[in-house]
């Protein structure tokens, strides 16, 4: 769809145009024959402003062959929204319960979400794998994967 | 003792010693599954591997590096096939070709493909390193800032090889790349760049979990969205070692890649994650089945897996002669000679040359190792993904997490990955390449430093960028760049002619 595109290519746009307007208050450096630290950014924000700009064009004038997928809410997109949605709040609780505990529901949240209802496996696999893998990292590699609520144990 | 009968006595002294194979074997084995889980790299094996060498003799404890630097950058390649995940940067290129190959059930294949030019590939580094050492090392002295710099242009050129079907939105990606790597802070002068008051991105984005978020995350996101009930492509692995034809067509790719890795590993601070585009994009220009590239091209999994091995040969030469590493991997092993009361350099060759010999006899018996030990694992790792998406799919996503969280033990590489996860989803929705922003982001700050230096160094002047290097590295760029366009323009009228004749009929 051409609207992809154009989107795509706004957010280009977009993005450079930030970088414009914030890199050029950068300070210049006191050596003289540096260019300073405005000058990558601005080069590199000035060429994508104008791959961005010939995106939006191109596509706006049909002559961009390669078109993005529709942006349409099929079945399939809300569950990669609900999806996003279930690893933000992965993240978010990430310390607060705790590696093994955050793991067991997005385990079983993410297969639920993907149409798995064999609950034993489920169960099993929520419940296994987080512990295995705490077991592995945190014990064996000494990452210091956060126990969180489950700090009482270890 | 001669140099000849020095060299085959260290051989000999690991192949008769039945508990360094052992140790080797089981190095190998770890390290394929480190290269293979997202997240854990290459220079992570090697360096948690370190301190448990510490304790060992030496006969034991430098192949055993050797093994995992070597099975690890080949591990990266089974996850970027099966899961479009590469499981270290090395791996980034064999995604292209590697995962469609995998999707239209031809798994066994790369994977046979992946171990063979792995192998071979490190043993065309181990040989060049053993033979062209001295020479090698003095144009590694040559490279000045101005070098670097260009080294870094050439890299980037490359990218309009990996851009697929649009060189435009492979350019605007590669733009999105550079700029998120002037986040931080500046090289030269150390001003806060874009951080927005957050110390977590004063040294900007790290490279791993953007690459997880990038690749793997998203995938994940994807593979929930297209979920359906359909069976799943099968990929039984029928033959273990790769056929016959497939291996007279990639030899040539694999000898060539083998070479340029090397090339590349020699460059200090340039490695196997540089090398894997520049050999992809060689073979591509170089192959008579170049429209097939990026949607299940063999080459495309021969190349760069030949030459990210073959980076750990080039990487020694500076290493052992130099003192200076070739690759981040080296620079961890230059630490683990010194615990040992070794000094990596010119003496080194003079002083303890058995260690030299031992380093060449490890990696060779290493690559061969690693060519039986993982050709005997791929039915097994097709096993464990033949697993179903619906219990695959969230095990990736914590693995990708936790390996995120492994780089520094902090939760904002978490939140990077998932950002880049959410990013690259709508990237693929958009049909932007995503390749082009890792290649950005590795090479980018090696253009802005080096260029800035070397303008500091020499009062403004842009003279240095016309020595020799810098002027047989800009015309390799513009060689590559023309003959990539070229391509994509044969690819684009291949491509028409086969519509108009579908039509036709």
């Amino acid at each position: 769809m051409k609207k992809t595109n154009v989107a795509a290519g706004l957010i280009g746009l977009a993005i450079s145009g930030y970088v414009l307007v914030t890199a050029s208050k950068f300070p210049e450096n006191h050596s003289p024959t540096d260019p300073g630290a405005k000058f990558f950014p601005m080069i590199i924000a000035g060429f994508t402003a104008v791959l961005s700009l010939i995106l939006i064009v191109a596509s706006l004038l049909g002559k961009m062959k390669e078109e993005g997928a529709a942006l349409s809410l099929t079945p399939g997109m809300k569950r990669g929204f609900i999806a996003i949605v279930l690893f933000l709040l992965y993240c978010l609780l990430f310390n607060k319960l705790g590696f093994i505990l955050d793991t067991v529901w997005l385990l079983f949240a993410g297969m639920y979400l993907m149409e798995n209802r064999r609950w034993v496996q489920m169960a099993i696999v929520s419940i296994v794998v987080p512990v295995i893998v705490y077991f592995i990292f945190a014990k064996l590699l000494y990452v210091m994967l956060p126990d969180g609520l489950l700090s009482f144990m270890f | 003792m001669g140099s000849a009968s020095l060299f085959f006595s260290s051989f000999a002294g690991i192949v008769t010693d039945p508990k360094c194979l052992l140790l080797m074997a089981l190095a190998t084995a770890a390290g394929i599954v480190v290269g293979a889980l997202p997240g854990l790299t290459a220079t992570m094996g090697v360096a948690l591997m370190v301190p448990f060498t510490y304790g060992m003799d030496m006969r034991y404890g430098l192949p055993i590096l050797m093994c995992i630097y070597a099975s690890a950058v080949y591990g990266g390649s089974i996850s970027a096939i099966l899961l479009n995940t590469p499981g270290t940067p090395a791996a980034a290129a064999t995604v292209m070709d590697g995962y469609p190959m995998a999707k239209s059930g031809k798994a066994g294949r790369a994977l046979s493909m992946s171990v063979l030019s792995s192998s071979l590939g490190g043993l065309v580094g181990v040989a060049i390193m053993i033979f062209a050492a001295p020479a090698m090392s003095k144009i590694a002295l040559h490279f000045t800032s101005g070098e670097f710099a260009v080294v870094a242009l050439f890299g980037l050129s490359v990218i309009v090889s990996i851009s697929g079907e649009s060189l435009l939105k492979g350019f605007i990606s590669a733009g999105i790349g550079l700029l998120l790597c002037t986040i931080g802070l500046d090289p030269m002068d150390g001003y806060p760049r874009f951080t927005f008051g957050s110390f977590n991105l004063y040294g900007g984005f790290e490279l791993v979990p953007v690459l997880i978020g990038l690749f793997a995350v998203s995938e994940c996101i994807v593979s929930i969205e297209n979920h359906s009930k359909a069976k799943k492509v099968s990929n039984k692995v029928e033959r273990i070692f790769s056929s016959f034809e497939d291996v007279k067509l990639c030899m040539k790719h694999i000898i060539k890649s083998g070479i340029i890795g090397t090339f590349i590993g020699v460059i200090p601070g340039a490695g196997s994650d540089i090398a894997c585009f520049v050999a992809y994009s060689e073979a591509r220009r170089s192959s008579k089945n170049y429209e097939e590239f990026g949607h299940g091209a063999i080459e495309g999994v021969a190349a760069p897996e030949a030459a990210n091995n073959a980076v750990g040969g080039g990487a020694m030469i500076p290493m052992l002669s130099l003192g200076i590493p070739g690759d981040p991997v080296t620079a961890v092993l230059i630490g683990a000679l010194m615990i040992q009361g070794l000094t990596p350099g010119p003496l080194l060759y003079r002083d303890h040359k058995d260690i030299v010999y031992l380093i060449f006899a490890a990696m060779i018996i290493a690559n061969i190792l690693m060519f039986f030990i993982a050709s005997c694992g791929l039915p097994a790792f097709t096993k464990v993904i033949s697993l179903e998406n619906n219990v695959l799919t969230p095990i990736i996503f914590v693995l990708c997490i936790v390996g995120s969280f492994a780089l520094r033990n902090n939760v904002f590489d978490i939140w990077t990955a998932l950002a880049f996860g959410i990013v690259g989803y709508f990237m693929q929705k958009a049909k932007i390449p995503v390749s082009p922003i890792l290649l950005a982001l590795i090479l980018g700050p090696m253009a802005e430093e080096n260029l800035r230096r070397m303008l500091v160094a020499n009062d403004g002047s842009f003279a240095p960028l016309l020595s020799p290097i810098c002027l047989v590295l800009f015309a390799l760029s513009g060689f590559v760049v023309v003959s990539s366009l070229y391509k994509n323009k044969q690819t684009r009228l291949k491509k028409e002619a086969a519509a108009k004749a579908q039509e036709n009929k």
